[in-house]
């Protein structure tokens, strides 16, 4: 099933890859927006200022986040 | 060159594959390496092998393809939370903390397994991956694909069509009506682990009458003409709860759920024949529909409902379709092999040329271990072994072996992606001998008394002790076929009752031959399974039978075995008399005793009786060793957080004596941490634990706040407007129709 690669396919999908990673906060907004979810967002907004709590918490300094909560 | 890595995870079987130039280079399931069984973890060991099988670094890769969209799929979990609210507190408290922890976080795990990719991780849909890995591998230019698992997003059955280079999606049946999830909410019932009891439930089915199927279709399940189907959702309790069932539907069946470890009745047996029945029922309609919908002439079948032999048997016996192919990594597993598929033909459009031989190559597509390894890995266990000359050698001795009643622990070549051992990882033993079975399941793999083996057969044999229809093969023993009339024998005791018909003998192959007669095979070719077919040609020379029992090598509850070591530990700890790794034979009765534990069977581990949908997540991982970058961070953070103790303390009118022990104790940690360099991994373990209790009592009560304050008010009030989605009566049809592929754009997005 090999066969050479088509450039210009590869390339625009290769641009799209090269582009930057938007934040996890800029994907909800956008799926928010696309979907017209907007009744999610205060409990997207709770769960994401937690969530900004647990990645912290899941890193090495977690010690010192909990108890000083 | 263009190396594509797929990645399936966070759900259950996580797994890598990777694709090279449009050809499956590696693939394989991270519980192989973890050993925990179905481990749904991120798969770095995976990731791992399959860069090292290709020579290839992080930095190699030009794409990166996740199986699943993880924001839409968290949108359908708050969904399921709001229509459970305000009742479901403990489901939520259990499911939200890996979502926001893991689930949530692919690309930044990509990037820690990854270091030198930078690049964006596509995200391609969970059906979609599936039908990917159904139809690319496939023998056709053309074909209906079929997809059915517990749920993915929010699909939990799609119906598509592949033409060439490309997969469309169609129709799809969304969750929580799911085919998959009606099945293992019956496999828990029955006291079986979900997600991977399924096929014990299958393999009970032919015990049982199927007394319930009318009752289950007539107040359980609404299924149309066409194979949608909605479930009453008040006999289950998988959308709102940490169960599968509900009490109606423990009262429809007649007594609350069987423990795991209590015996079956014939009641349970009964269950397994009648969610068989219908889910064959619905599997036919389904099919049915896809062919009606696509006029396409052959079908391939993707998603965990995909591994029930008996139904596949069925489809392929009521000829709807010409030919069906049946991706052998079905589960999500294949997942990860589809999404790099996907990235291959469909968003890079590369060409694709149905194959006449296998894609799939076999499905050996994990990791091999040279002679050297072996005997090292044998030499550093103090194993007595022998190394014979050559292959033909050790097929000739293996034969010799299972013709004399021996079972054999057989180890070679590249490990099998996907849930069957094909003969590189399997125990064999001979299937003529009617107490094998009891033997194989009590002595061997220490597992339930009822479940029948499966026989590997020589392809050109197949006919003479199958009823397998003209033509048709079972390379990945993904379909059952009745023991052919000429092997079968007459009956002349009284036939017993439930389980107990298992040790009547009703053929010449008594060890592989299920109490309805059916037999899950493989048929093994030279083109696959080479080593495999000349053991089993010998077999045939010294016996005149050309096919063995083939079960995979692993006890009860544990993954099948990947490397030497996990071989012969295996070995070690069951009653197998021989175990041939690559070229080594290793004789039990030659094993010093010292050297040997007492056969037993494994930990009393109970199986997870919980379906993943359900599982819960911890929020710290204290079990992953820091590295050092990361423990002087923490040294950092403890000689800061000292400093501010001593200030606070030296400051306070109030328990200044209470401050300044505080601060001692933390400036003493920081001080041995910083003079003592072996201390520093035991303190910050210690620090982790001691913080773990607090993190889960306050995380537990923001939970509880969001829940309460926020999650459930919206929820009322959308039920009040009518806004929460909630269905309405019957329809002709439950399918829904799906949008046209999205552009290469979407998949980047995590909706």
């Amino acid at each position: 099933m090999s066969h050479d690669p088509r450039p210009n396919d590869a390339r625009e999908l290769s641009d799209l890859v090269d582009s930057p990673q938007p934040g996890l906060t800029a994907e909800f907004w956008q799926f928010l927006k696309t979907n017209k979810k907007w009744w999610l967002l205060p409990l997207l907004l709770a769960l994401l200022a937690l969530g900004a709590l647990a990645v912290l918490g899941g890193t090495t300094l977690s010690p010192f986040i909990y108890p000083f909560l | 060159m263009t190396a594509i890595l797929g990645i399936s995870a966070f759900y259950h079987d996580a797994a890598a594959a990777l694709v090279v130039d449009g050809q499956i280079i590696a693939a394989a399931q991270e519980e192989r390496f973890s050993r925990v069984k179905n481990d749904r973890r991120f798969p770095f060991a995976a990731i791992r092998y399959c860069l090292d099988e290709a020579g290839l670094t992080p930095g190699d890769l030009d794409y990166v393809g996740f199986y699943e969209k993880p924001l839409r799929k968290f949108d359908r979990v708050l969904e399921t939370h709001c229509a459970a609210a305000p009742g479901g507190f403990r489901a939520f408290a259990r499911s939200i903390p890996g979502w926001l922890t893991e689930k949530l976080h692919v690309a930044r795990e990509v990037r820690h397994a990854l270091p030198g990719f930078s690049r964006r991780v596509l995200f391609a849909e969970h059906h979609e991956s599936h039908a990917a890995s159904a139809f690319f591998p496939s023998p056709f230019d053309e074909a209906a694909i079929l997809t059915i698992d517990g749920v993915g997003e929010w699909a939990t059955a799609t119906i598509g069509a592949g033409r060439g280079n490309r997969i469309e999606l169609l129709s799809e049946l969304r969750f929580p009506h799911s085919l998959g999830l009606l099945y293992s909410a019956v496999t828990s019932y029955c006291g079986f682990a979900v997600d991977s009891g399924e096929y014990k439930l299958m393999g009970l089915a032919p015990y049982g009458e199927p007394n319930f199927a009318d009752d289950i279709l007539q107040h359980i399940v609404d299924l149309r003409p066409d194979g949608s189907l909605r479930l009453d959702m008040s006999y289950f309790d998988y959308g709102h709860g940490l169960r599968m069932t509900s009490e109606k539907l423990h009262r429809r069946f007649g007594g609350p759920p069987r423990p795991c470890d209590a015996p079956l009745e014939q009641r349970h047996c009964d269950l397994a024949a009648s969610i068989q029945k219908v889910t064959e029922e619905v599997l036919l309609r389904m099919a049915r529909h896809a062919r009606e919908q696509t006029g396409l002439r052959n079908l391939c079948l993707a998603g965990g409902v995909a591994l029930n032999a008996v139904a596949n048997a069925r489809l392929l016996a009521e000829g709807t379709f010409d030919d069906v192919w049946i991706q052998p990594a079905a589960g999500d597993a294949g997942g990860a092999l589809g999404a790099a598929l996907l990235v291959w033909h469909q968003l890079l459009e590369q060409p694709r040329t149905a194959r006449t031989g296998d894609s799939q190559r076999g499905s050996r597509l994990g990791p091999a271990f040279r002679a050297e390894e072996i005997r090292a890995c044998l030499t550093q266990q103090g194993a007595v072994f022998t190394e014979l000359p050559d292959e033909a050698a050790v097929c000739r001795e293996t034969a010799r072996l299972l013709a004399a009643q021996k079972v054999v622990g057989w180890f070679q070549g590249r490990m099998e992606f996907g849930p069957r051992a094909l003969g590189n990882r399997s125990i064999l033993a001979d299937p003529r001998n009617p107490r094998m079975q009891q033997q194989l399941n009590q002595q061997i793999k220490f597992r339930e008394s009822f479940r029948p083996f499966a026989p590997a057969v020589l392809a050109e044999n197949a006919a003479e002790y199958f009823d397998l229809p003209a033509g048709r093969s079972s390379p990945y023993m993904l379909l059952v076929a009745p023991v052919s009339e000429s092997q079968r024998v007459a009956v002349t005791v009284p036939e017993p009752r439930g389980l107990a018909r298992l040790a009547v003998v009703r053929s010449r192959i008594p060890a592989v031959t299920h109490v309805d007669f059916s037999s899950r095979l493989q048929t093994v070719d030279e083109e696959r399974a080479g080593l495999f077919a000349t053991l089993l040609r010998e077999f045939r020379t010294l016996t005149g039978c050309p096919l063995l029992v083939n079960t995979s090598f692993n006890v009860r509850d544990e993954p099948i075995v990947c490397s030497p070591q996990d071989a012969y530990d295996c070995f070690a700890a069951t009653n197998m008399h021989a175990l041939v790794l690559g070229t080594f034979l290793i004789l039990k009765e030659q094993q010093p005793r010292t050297r040997l534990p007492t056969p037993s069977t494994p930990s009393a581990k109970r199986p997870r009786s919980e379906s993943a949908l359900l599982a819960g997540s911890t929020w710290i991982d204290s079990a992953r060793p820091a590295s050092p970058r990361d423990l002087r961070i923490f040294g950092v953070g403890l000689l800061i957080v000292a400093g501010v103790l001593g200030i606070v303390s030296l400051r306070s009118a109030h328990w200044p004596w209470f401050w300044g022990s505080l601060a001692g104790l933390w400036s003493a940690a920081a001080a041995v941490f910083w003079t003592v360099p072996r201390s520093r991994a035991s303190i910050h373990r210690c620090l982790n634990c001691l913080s773990a209790p607090l993190n889960s009592m306050l995380s537990l009560a923001v939970l509880a706040v969001i829940y309460y304050l926020i999650l459930t008010p919206i929820a009322l009030c959308r039920r009040c407007l009518r806004r929460d989605g909630r269905p309405g009566g019957t329809s002709v049809t439950y399918w829904q129709q799906r949008p046209p592929n999205g552009t290469r754009e979407t998949y980047l997005q995590q909706f």
